[in-house]
């Protein structure tokens, strides 16, 4: 996929789904844990479920039918323990997410290799690079902490309307318009942290303050594509969950095995859009680079006025990537150390 | 002149017999002239009380309602809502208050200086939704009194069951209300956070002056409108043979009207919506139609002309779900699907008291049960007869009956208080909810059981005939029920509805022997053994089904008077499965799921719920991947 092919947000995209595809070994790791975290909560939760086996009410609300009010008797049973519900998938759920966290280090410098690495370079990679996901990781909160802020402000505001207005349905749309503006928002954050990321495992960049300036950078002039291609992703994750969703309340309640593949589906594409995103922006990051070493390229022969200059001329993009390599330069003789 | 006067009394012979007789004893008369002040939120008004003393005994004494001063940070509601929480404080717009401005009694003069409050119920002084007249003379038997009453009210914002919302009124417990003579003593109490009704019949003739633009609907059938020169209109209403009169006012109602023909009379029904909620008016419609058709046919007439349905404005949804004589109000949202027959179920709860509370006239305070329980087991009735077995939640994956609803709401507080306890004095709301609505819902439906289904019918028929419009007692109810059904129910009262006993029935064990392990398989004989456990100490005779491989079914009853009691067999063919209650009669039960036992157990409701549960987890896990 050469540059001018990824111009368009569907290069993009297509080039994030052949890289996923191509290492999609990551993929099957990661949900295979996550599968097994799914389990390992709800063992627990198997035995204390015991007790309605053999019963022919349970069969008859729980298993041919979903009874909303006997399964709530089910889990709040006088001497059951709702936290085997509820405790061991929180914990479990903390600790896939710190699982993530420490392999997105190894997942990005598969993806950004584009090979698949042993499981001891896995390990090296995701150890190597686990402070500097943390470090983003908390950039990250404090950037989308305000979105969150805003976001909880928004009841104190629908209550407002909502006590100056006849209409029952201002809050709700209020609520929906400015949750969906937060969520573009932090979607924005999002791909800005995820290309600091990158950059932190493509350049071994030990400071993250600067992966995320760089990132900054990088993404100007291109960050509606950027976006675009990963908020279609999102949009495509968002329809293809409904669509299984509709399907699944669609099978006979005595179909568990079903709709637990469907479920199995749903987790799947979950995770595997989310590394699409991931991948999507490696593509893309992976060509800046390359435009980058062809602009220092270009621009020493310029100097040496052996060659005409004929992309920097010709392609305000290429212009524009002129521009960076002298703000990156200026930017690292500023300062080196953070 | 004397053949003229006869003449004219043969005319009017016929118009008399004609005239329709009072449905009630009209104990009281209230005429009440009210102007709503949209601005401020307040109500100034007149009101003349004539109390007829039909007591026997001569009266120098008569308590009023004064409950609009329930909304005030000291009253006893306040109280009973917000115990434990210091730091709890009413809001100014949440405050509402009742204040008589001057009362005359007609004959005696102005007795205001003479008012007190009063608090029957509690220690708190503070407390000024009670207060006292003493007349300087008595009120002989069969004598009548008059009060004339000029009093202020200002109305909360909705909080509780009555107020304001902008523009929308909701106005209830709003005027200087008599208590009601009965059983040789007033009976007055104070407003209560779980319980508010208890009055005599009579008539009502109110007029309420409000902005033009309102449209507004009351307890009373509408007489005329004037539109005064001011902008107002007033509206005279009129209401007869009911003990209680609450009106609302709203610019944006849309007013939805159709008929219904009963076996008493033709009822003009008025549902008044919220403009957006204008798709719900005919789920209201139908569920309020199908509610009257089932009490008409099942347990009486409906003697009224009118029935008129508030739907609450947006914010306003605490004023839902309140009753008041031929006069209710909804409760729905535009985001309810139509799934959730919330919309229905409320209607037809509401409608239900116009039953039970508007003409069988029981003491809610005391016996709240009598209305608001005996109503959840008809409410049970009449959703499943007109909405199926998922008369709550109809969806394709998720389903429940109403029954279902509120079982473990009860289960969780059988233990608490009996059904029987005084209102105000349970030990708290959930346990007040838990056991006059549901207890006693599922305690009806259990007495089916031993009744039969048509018995119990029958025997609300014959109470309603007997007590309607009148105030009677829950030993009232167990008498008629005992006397329809031709046998002592003693035992059942005591430990349903005076007790705090729980019913819980278990099958212990369930399994089969071979008698001689080296039989041939078409010659093996079986030992099987079936134990049954009654786990709580409400003792119920219950029948026990016991199947087996060969398609036999045994049924068994046992009194449940002993622990437990064993069964066995030695037969050809094994057990399979072993059911108490196998007709899922019992109702009161706290646990259904240990009611039986597969031999081979099926484990698919486990398997179920647990695969959902490791979905769930794997979800919010794959989720959180969006965090890194």
């Amino acid at each position: 996929m050469t540059e001018m092919g990824m111009a368009n947000g569907k290069g993009m995209i297509a080039a994030g789904a052949s890289l996923l595809w191509r290492r999609q070994r990551v993929l099957w790791w990661l949900f295979g844990m996550n599968l097994a975290t799914g389990i390992v909560a709800t063992v627990p939760v198997r035995s204390q479920l015991r007790v309605l086996d053999g019963s022919i009410a349970a069969s008859d609300s729980l298993y041919h039918q979903m009874n909303l009010f006997r399964l709530i008797e089910a889990v709040a049973r006088p001497e059951g323990l709702p936290g085997a519900f509820f405790g061991g998938s929180v914990v479990l759920v903390a600790a896939y997410f710190f699982f993530l966290l420490f392999a997105m280090g190894g997942v990005l410098e598969s993806f950004y290799s584009d090979r698949t690495l042993t499981f001891g370079e896995f390990l090296r990679a995701s150890a190597g690079f686990f402070w500097r996901m943390v470090r983003l990781l908390i950039i990250f909160g404090v950037l989308i902490a305000p979105l969150a802020i805003a976001q909880g402000s928004v009841n104190p505001l629908t209550t407002w309307l909502s006590n100056r207005s006849d209409s029952e349905q201002l809050g709700f749309w209020v609520t929906l318009g400015v949750g969906i503006v937060l969520a573009l928002f932090a979607l924005a954050v999002r791909v800005w942290v995820d290309v600091a990321q990158l950059d932190a495992v493509a350049q071994d960049q030990p400071a993250v303050r600067r992966s995320m300036r760089r990132a900054r950078l990088f993404l100007r002039g291109h960050f509606g594509r950027v976006y675009g291609a990963v908020l279609a992703v999102q949009l495509w994750l968002f329809g293809i969950t409904l669509l299984l969703l509709w399907l699944w309340v669609r099978l006979p309640h005595e179909a568990i095995g079903l709709t637990f593949l469907i479920g199995e589906v749903i987790v799947l594409l979950w995770l595997g859009f989310r590394l699409w995103q991931k991948a999507v922006e490696t593509a893309w990051y992976q060509q800046r680079m390359l435009a980058e070493e062809q602009i220092v390229l270009s621009g020493t022969q310029v100097i040496n006025g052996t060659q005409s200059p004929v992309i920097l001329s010709e392609d305000a993009a290429e212009s524009e990537r002129a521009g960076f390599a002298r703000e990156q330069a200026a930017s690292e003789s500023k300062d080196p150390y953070v | 002149m004397r053949r003229i006067l006869l003449a004219c009394a043969a005319l009017a012979l016929p118009l008399a017999a004609q005239a329709p007789q009072p449905l009630s004893s009209r104990v009281v008369a209230y005429q009440i002239d009210a102007r709503l002040d949209a601005v401020k939120k307040t109500i100034d008004a007149t009101e003349t009380l004539t109390y007829q003393n039909l007591t026997g005994q001569p009266l120098d004494t008569f308590p009023f309602h004064l409950y609009l001063n329930a909304f005030q940070p000291k009253s006893s509601v306040s109280r009973e809502l917000h115990r434990g929480d210091p730091e709890w404080e009413l809001k100014d717009e949440e405050r509402g208050a009742i204040e008589i401005k001057k009362l005359e009694v007609d004959g005696i003069g102005d007795l205001t200086s003479q008012l007190r409050f009063v608090h029957p119920d509690d220690d708190n002084a503070d407390d000024r939704t009670v207060a006292e007249l003493k007349l300087p003379k008595p009120i002989a038997p069969g004598q009548s009194v008059t009060f004339r009453i000029t009093f202020h009210d200002r109305l909360p914002q909705v909080t509780m069951r009555t107020g304001y919302r902008r523009n929308f009124y909701l106005v209830g417990q709003w005027f200087p209300k008599v208590g009601v003579w009965w059983h040789g003593a007033w009976n007055c109490h104070q407003f209560h956070a779980n319980t508010e009704f208890f009055a005599d019949f009579g008539t009502y003739d109110v007029k309420v002056t409000v902005p033009r633009n309102f449209v507004t609907g009351s307890s009373g059938g509408e007489v005329a409108t004037v539109n005064n020169p001011d902008g107002t209109k007033t509206v005279s209403y009129r209401g007869e043979d009911i003990h209680d009169f609450a009106w609302t006012a709203d610019p944006n109602y849309r007013v939805v009207e159709d008929t219904w023909k009963g076996s008493a009379a033709i009822v003009h029904i008025r549902l008044l919506m919220q403009p957006g909620h204008m798709s719900h008016a005919g789920r209201y419609m139908s569920a309020l139609k199908g509610t009257l058709d089932r009490f008409d046919r099942w347990y009486g007439p409906y003697p009224y002309d009118r029935i008129t349905v508030v739907d609450p404005a947006p914010g306003a949804l605490a004023a839902g779900g309140m009753e008041y004589p031929t006069f209710i109000t909804g409760d729905t949202s535009w985001l309810i699907g139509k799934g959730v027959l919330l919309p229905e179920l409320v209607v037809e709860h509401e409608f239900g008291h116009q039953y039970w509370y508007g003409m069988v006239a029981t003491n809610e305070f005391e016996e709240a049960w009598m209305d608001e329980g005996i109503n959840t087991y008809t409410e049970f009735k009449i959703m499943d007869s007109l909405y199926g077995r998922n008369s709550m939640l109809n969806y394709a994956v998720l389903t429940g009956t109403d029954a279902d609803s509120q079982h473990r709401g009860y289960a969780s507080v059988v233990r608490n208080d009996p059904i029987t306890r005084k209102a105000w004095q349970f030990l708290g709301g959930g346990s007040y909810g838990g056991l006059s609505y549901a207890k006693t819902g599922a305690a009806l439906l259990t007495l089916e059981a031993i009744i039969g289904e048509d018995t119990l019918r029958r025997a609300l028929n014959t109470y309603f005939l007997r007590y309607r419009f009148t105030h009677p007692t829950g030993e009232d109810f167990f008498k008629t029920v005992n006397e329809v059904a031709g046998q002592d129910l003693r035992w059942f009262w005591d430990q349903a509805f005076y007790g705090t006993q729980v019913l819980d029935y278990e099958i212990l064990s369930a399994s089969s022997e071979p008698v001689d392990p080296d039989a041939k398989e078409n010659k093996m004989i079986y030992n099987s053994e079936i134990v049954v456990h009654r786990k709580g100490d409400f003792i119920f005779p219950v029948e026990v089904e016991i199947r087996f491989d060969n398609g036999e079914k045994i049924r068994e009853r046992w009194d449940g008077r002993d622990r437990w009691i064993r069964y066995t067999y030695q037969k050809k063919a094994k057990v399979v499965s072993a059911e108490v209650d196998p007709g899922h009669r019992i109702a009161l039960d706290v646990d259904f799921f240990n009611n039986s036992r597969l031999v081979k157990g099926d484990t698919g409701a486990r398997r179920k719920i647990a695969n959902y549960w490791t979905m769930v987890t794997q979800f919010l896990a794959a989720a959180a991947s969006w965090l890194v």
